[in-house]
């Protein structure tokens, strides 16, 4: 048989991008019919459930595409400029189905002034990932930060106040893509946001996303560096 | 906070949506946060109808909008009109799946989009942000409502020194209100500035336009192609390069990325009259026919709807009329009248207009079987253009269709030669006159064949191996092409191979020929430059599809 492998990637891809675009659509459907539906409380956080799974999934189907085109190199990004609070309230307005779903508590931190170029929907996605994976940790609250640092770095960062990263992952070197077998589809994830943040490049500096304990919960803290 | 005193209940809200159970769940929403005014419309039409009459504060438009218009076409359309104010607060709603191309909107952009589902958290949170941020704009986009631009110019100044964090869309509008007032030179300064900061996508576009109106093509041409590279849905880049293609006389390229825009985004009136009119120039019958058909059915009761378009449907129409089905015919000849009529009723008509007029409606008599009819027609525009002088060359090669049609040969002869003569070396009308002559000899094969022989092989003299595969590729799909068609059809799709015009059709269609000619008699004095050719052939074709059953 023939071996083809980027033919079977393009298929994947493609499937993908599909069940992605349909998927939406099921769930805009399912949105609609479990507001009409009279539940009760029990129910009620069912449903809640239900729906916040499906934005995991469709944020997930949104994740694994854009990571594919990083590996295929396809996947030029487009800066602009964005107003961090505006960036940072529509994240949170977003997982309000995450926050009913886990009573999580997700709240942002920005100056009013602030802003900075980069792709929106490459940093949307990795701040879902951080998300999602926080509250998979078991964290309960949930502080998007953004501020400045060190020789105009624009930092995003999601603190949680779950059990923090376990000493291994943060000695891993993610731009290596080395991954622990008891860690692997966060240290995927995350291999993948730092390939998705390391395409912000200005001049010699080039966007990453560091791990680390929060100074701000008591939990873990993902920091994603962004050149300006 | 602040933000909590947004009069709602003052403000007059449209809501263009056309499914029934978001209409109802948007209008609640809404109310909910104090909206007393509300009016809701089910498409596009409704809503241009409901924007002439009345103000409204904010327009939420949903953006997928099933058959007609989608959100963005009536943003486009209103605000290119000025139908809405530029204070008025426009909000595209939005699925995830076309995010993309509402974001990837740089020249008509709404003032914010909210994605679905829209739930009352995120309507308020967005909703709150959009109109605060647009109020940043108020004296600018009052300004421009009072058509007061330079007082506009100086309110984009002062908000850009004033509050920094806003200086970059300032400088986006005025870069737009610069252009608008072709002071091109300022314009060029803005986007300057702006690049020298970053390097984004509205600002690449200002500058590539900038770069077209000065007459520079080639550095707008780079400046384009480079946004249209880059993956988001820029289709706004397209439409400029292919401007910018069409100003350097490269009138297939500037189709074919017009074409692909349209694979993106479908609805533009704008964009499908365009396509029709550049394939008109190209003598492209099918794409005509097929960017007026879309170009029209969006513009019932547009502003974009003009006479232009409207004849060149009607002139679309004619293979139908000649080849259709009866039923095709039928329709297409009531659809061919009525169009000419509108044109002449609604519009009023240049010299050059009224003689495409008349030509459209003796081409459509004569295609429908009608050729005395047709003939008088023709004889009532005839007086009109005995002075070819105040006619284009593309208006002279209509009359050339009628000729043929009407005339005597040898009257038709003589000014098919003349025009010839006047073309030159103009390929794109040499290609369309080439074009007419075939559609002419449709029923007689054996001259057709002649034809695109002929004209195959000045092609392949010319090295112009892309249209001559397309014309010999033609000759040989007749049912009586020969032998020799068929080799400078290979010969041409060879040598397009070895230019690196590869594709997969041409891949099918070349081996196709090859097959065809297999059992070619060796003694054959063509047999020679066939096996050539194979060999050619096999050379252009990369390893892992010669070994792809291996």
């Amino acid at each position: 048989m023939t071996n083809n492998p980027q033919l079977a990637d393009q298929l994947l891809a493609a499937s993908i991008h599909e069940i992605k675009n349909r998927f939406g659509l099921v769930f805009s459907q399912l949105d609609q019919l479990l507001a009409a539906l009279p539940l009760d409380e029990n129910l009620n956080q069912s449903a809640e459930q239900i729906k916040c799974e499906a934005e995991f999934i469709g944020a997930e189907l949104v994740r694994v595409l854009a990571s594919y085109k990083t590996l295929e190199g396809d996947h030029l990004i487009n800066q602009d400029q964005q107003f961090l609070v505006d960036f940072l309230e529509e994240k949170v307005a977003r997982h309000a189905n995450t926050i009913r779903a886990h009573h999580l508590n997700l709240s942002y931190d920005s100056d009013e002034e602030l802003d900075g170029f980069f792709d929106a929907g490459v940093v949307n996605i990795v701040l879902d990932t951080a998300i999602y994976n926080a509250v998979k940790e078991g964290a309960k609250t949930i502080l998007l930060s953004a501020d400045y640092v060190d020789d105009y770095y624009l930092r995003i960062q999601i603190h949680d106040d779950g059990p923090g990263f376990p000493a291994s992952m943060l000695e891993t070197d993610f731009s290596q893509g080395q991954i622990k077998s008891d860690s692997q589809s966060t240290g995927l994830g995350l291999f993948f946001a730092q390939r998705l943040i390391s395409q912000h490049q200005e001049g010699e500096k080039q966007g990453r996303v560091e791990l680390g304990k929060s100074d701000r919960l008591s939990g873990a803290c993902v920091s994603l560096l962004l050149p300006q | 906070m602040a933000l909590d005193l947004i009069p709602y209940h003052k403000k007059n809200v449209l809501i263009i949506e056309d499914l029934a159970e978001m209409r109802s769940s948007m209008k609640s929403m809404l109310a909910n946060m104090g909206v007393q005014t509300m009016e809701t419309v089910n498409n596009g039409e409704e809503a241009l109808a409901k924007l002439a009459m009345n103000r409204y504060h904010i327009v939420f438009s949903d953006y997928e909008l099933g058959r007609g218009k989608d959100g963005q076409q009536i943003l486009e359309e209103v605000r290119h009109s000025g139908l809405i104010p530029a204070s008025t607060v426009y909000i595209m709603v939005t699925a995830a799946q076309t995010v993309e191309m509402v974001m990837g909107a740089l020249e008509f952009e709404p003032d914010g989009y909210i994605t679905k589902p829209v739930t009352l958290e995120i309507l308020r949170t967005r909703l709150n942000r959009i109109i605060r941020t647009k109020d940043v704009y108020r004296e600018i986009n009052l300004a421009i409502d009072k058509k007061d631009i330079n007082g506009a110019l100086e309110a984009c100044n002062r908000l850009a020194v004033e509050k920094p964090k806003f200086a970059l869309p300032a400088y986006r509008i005025k870069g737009k209100l610069l252009i608008g007032e072709k002071r091109f030179d300022e314009a060029k300064d803005i986007y300057d500035t702006v690049l020298g900061i970053k390097r984004v996508a509205w600002a690449v576009l200002g500058m590539g336009k900038v770069e077209y109106f000065q007459g520079n093509y080639d550095e707008a041409q780079k400046l384009l192609e480079s946004l249209a590279q880059t993956r988001s849905k820029y289709v706004e880049a397209f439409d400029w390069l292919s401007k910018v293609l069409e100003a350097q006389g490269k009138f297939k390229a500037a189709q074919k990325v017009l074409e692909q825009a349209i694979a993106e985004s479908p609805k533009s009136v704008l964009r499908q009259q365009e396509l029709a009119r550049l394939a008109e120039l190209n003598g492209d019958m099918e794409a005509m026919y097929k960017g007026c058909r879309k170009a029209t059915g969006l513009s019932k009761n547009s502003v974009f709807k003009n006479a232009d378009n409207l004849i060149r449907y009607a002139k679309a129409l004619q293979p139908k009329i000649k080849h259709g089905s009866m039923r095709d015919q039928k329709i297409a000849i009531s659809e061919a009248f009525g169009l000419v009529e509108s044109a002449k009723t609604e519009f009023h008509l240049s010299l050059s207009q009224m003689v495409k007029c008349g030509l459209v409606e003796a081409q459509t008599l004569f295609n429908s079987g009608k050729p005395l009819e047709g003939k008088m027609a023709y004889r009532a525009v005839s007086t009109m253009i005995k002075d070819s002088s105040a006619l284009s060359l593309d208006d002279q090669l209509d009359v050339l269709v009628a000729k043929l049609q009407f005339e005597d040969e040898p009257e038709a002869q003589a000014y098919s030669n003349d025009i010839l003569k006047k073309i030159g070396g103009n390929r794109r009308l040499q290609t369309k006159y080439y074009g007419i002559l075939d559609f002419h000899l449709s029923k007689l094969p054996e001259a057709r064949l002649e034809l695109l022989k002929q004209r195959g092989s000045e092609l392949l003299g010319m090295k112009d191996y892309e249209e001559a595969w397309e014309v010999l590729y033609k000759a040989t799909r007749l049912p009586c092409a020969d032998v020799d068609c068929q080799l400078d059809a290979l010969k041409a799709i060879v040598n397009l191979y070895k230019q690196g015009g590869r594709s997969s059709d041409y891949l099918n269609q070349a081996n196709e020929l090859f097959n065809l000619l297999q059992n070619m008699d060796s003694g054959d004095p063509r047999y020679p430059s066939m096996e050539k050719l194979r060999l050619q052939w096999a050379e252009q074709q990369p390893d892992d599809e010669q070994s792809a059953t291996g």
